[in-house]
């Protein structure tokens, strides 16, 4: 099943509605294997629900959905390292609780890897999580995120509210971890922080792909930068 | 400190002229290492894919060459090096030239101007 | 990854759980120390309240299973537990067994504490009469086939507590549904009036399908059971209990798929 050639995801005409408002429509994408890829739109674009689908967080949908190959399920969770834009853990854990839970359940999780980080950060692991502030637990969940060995990371809004050292933790945690075998999915609005990172850009505007391509055959194009061609694509 | 780079020009590029000019300014020494995919990649906080690009076109112009196991060097060849340095060279006299004829500058002016300024230098040092 | 979540489910809800123990216990104890004589009044008072706590108990311990059910599912930390590499199976099957064993320990503490209040007020354990007494009705119950009407009570009871607790579950999932969202409670508690008026429907058909054979065996035994026959005569009521021990699994094993299948195909977490 180790297929070079298989793209990390394929999505094919996916719809979601949310009663009668169309989420995504028809939307088609291939999400190569290797490469960090930006998820970009403005609220409200759709990209938090397709996120939830990729992950199994939303079962209703129409279309066909997989991941290496495979449908959404049990064996794609084991693939799939999930950062969510919430906090997301019970309040009776401390930093290691989180830690061991994520050691019990995941077979490609690095415990070590991810004390080291926790120490790096100035995180005490006996601390209850419930008692961080709010820019800890984010930081502490993408420890969680990328001390696993998965074949596709989905970061969903990391950037939203921290400040610019956090952000450069961020970015420097997510090159660090990288490796030809695995994609990262980075959604944000925030681009021109983040553009020199991204290998391929998808525009989604209101659940409708406006633009899946590579970034510097994007530039070499349009001669503009992608934080400039967002701002002309989605004009209020 | 990452480097600034234009987001309106395809990052590569400006990677490989980024490598170039620490080569002709001697802060990467000929025979040289150079540091992997991953870790170019993540002091310049750019894409690995992008870094690898940059490095397999440094390769192609030969002012870098790989040795299978070792990795990347910078390479010996001094003329190359040279030329790399006049080209960046004439880059910016270009660009130089072409500002000063925007302000309006005629081509006495700017030798005058030019030969002020690196005389004052000159001055400053004595 | 079965016994994993299950460990989880454990780590996660025994807090609750302890603490509507020593509530039970203590409260027991209590009246111990409210025993006068004289007073005989405040001790029945007391009791009174030790079976209030019973009931509260109860309440509280199915509000917690539907309550942990909500929380870990479909609130915040659903994010962490629905992306974990586990089937929806074993998810449900994680919690529903988990949910099981801690009525099942409500049910033993309850037992415990009405024992320790025939203790505290009747001393039924001081009396020396007591264990030649047991042994002949142990040795009564066996050889009428009474241990298996037993048997059949606690396997009946067994599949009502899944039955009930899969209720709760598929109550939930009903109310989660995406068009039921904002009327999330009402549509919960709905789906268990439904499953109460199926369930007694379907119940009374069946006994009234076996009236007739009710009829006859009432006939035939009109006059008093001779001791030879009540074997026999409990052999029918085990079967009436068996009747009902199966359809009380049935009942539960269809909530099960209920609940999983509306986890698989129609989940929309928020």
């Amino acid at each position: 099943m180790n297929d070079k050639n298989m793209p990390a995801a394929t999505i094919k005409n996916l719809s979601k509605n949310y009663g009668s408002f169309a989420a995504l429509k028809d939307v088609n994408l291939t999400l190569p294997k290797g490469q960090i890829i930006g998820l970009l739109g403005p609220n409200g674009s759709g990209k938090t629900t397709l996120i939830k689908i990729l992950t199994g967080l939303i079962t209703n949908y129409r279309g066909d959905v997989q991941i290496d190959g495979q449908a959404i399920g049990a064996s794609t969770k084991a693939l799939v390292s999930y950062l969510p834009d919430r906090n997301y853990f019970a309040d009776w854990m401390r930093a290691k609780d989180a830690i061991y839970l994520f050691s019990d359940m995941y077979r490609d999780f690095n415990a070590s890897k991810s004390f080291q980080m926790l120490e790096r950060l100035g995180l005490n692991s006996e601390q209850k999580i419930k008692s961080m502030s709010k820019g800890m637990i984010d930081k502490f969940q993408l420890c969680l995120v990328m001390s696993r060995d998965a074949h596709l990371y989905i970061l969903d809004e990391p950037l939203g509210g921290v400040d610019p050292a956090a952000r450069d933790f961020i970015l420097d945690t997510v090159l660090k971890n990288y490796s030809e075998d695995s994609s990262v999915i980075i959604s944000t609005h925030l681009i021109s922080d983040v553009e020199r990172i991204f290998d391929t850009v998808i525009f989604l505007k209101q659940g409708q792909v406006m633009l899946c391509d590579e970034i510097d055959a994007l530039r070499e194009k349009t001669h503009k930068s992608v934080d400039q061609l967002f701002r002309e694509v989605f004009k209020c | 400190m990452t480097e600034t780079f234009n987001p309106n020009i395809p990052i590569y590029l400006q990677l490989i002229e980024s490598i170039k000019r620490r080569i002709v300014s001697g802060e990467l020494l000929p025979g040289q290492r150079l540091p992997s995919v991953r870790d170019l990649a993540q002091t310049y906080a750019v894409n690995p894919n992008t870094a690898q690009r940059a490095l397999s076109e440094l390769e192609r112009d030969g002012l870098v060459y790989s040795e299978r196991t070792a990795g990347r060097f910078i390479t010996n060849d001094g003329e190359l090096i040279e030329m790399t340095r006049t080209e960046l060279a004439g880059a910016q006299i270009e660009s130089f030239i072409q500002q000063m004829r925007n302000l309006g500058f005629t081509k006495q002016q700017l030798l005058e101007k030019l030969e002020e300024r690196l005389e004052k230098e000159d001055e400053e040092n004595e | 990854m079965l016994g994993r979540l299950m460990k989880y489910e454990f780590k996660s809800t025994y807090r609750e759980f302890l603490g509507i123990y020593c509530a039970l216990i203590i409260s027991t104890l209590l009246t111990w120390m409210v025993d006068l004589p004289q007073l005989e009044v405040v001790g029945y008072i007391a009791s009174i309240c030790v079976f209030a706590v019973i009931v509260a108990a109860i309440v509280i311990m199915l509000m917690s299973i539907l309550g942990a059910f909500n929380k870990r599912v479909y609130g915040r930390e659903g994010y962490l537990n629905m992306t974990l590499p586990a089937t929806v199976h074993q998810q449900v099957l994680a919690r529903l067994f988990v949910s099981v064993i801690w009525c099942l320990i409500t049910i033993i503490v309850m037992i415990l504490s009405f024992l320790l209040l025939l203790q505290i007020h009747g001393g039924i354990f001081t009396q020396e009469i007591l264990l030649p007494q047991v042994t002949d009705l142990l040795k009564a119950l066996w050889e009428n086939n009474v241990i298996l009407t037993i048997i059949l009570l606690i396997g009946c009871g067994l599949a009502s507590i899944f039955g009930m607790v899969l209720s709760l579950y598929s109550a939930s999932a009903v109310a989660h549904l995406p068009f039921c969202r904002r009327w999330k409670v009402l549509a919960g508690i709905g789906t268990l009036f439904v499953f109460a008026i199926v369930e007694s429907r379907i119940l009374w058909l069946i006994a009234y399908a076996s009236t007739g054979w009710v009829e006859d065996i009432g006939q035939r035994f009109s006059n008093g059971v001779p001791t030879e026959m009540v074997p026999e005569y409990v052999g029918y009521i085990n079967l009436a209990i068996g009747v009902f021990l199966l359809l009380a699994v049935v009942f539960a094993v269809a909530k099960y798929f209920l609940t999983t299948y509306l986890l698989s195909r129609h989940m929309e977490l928020e």
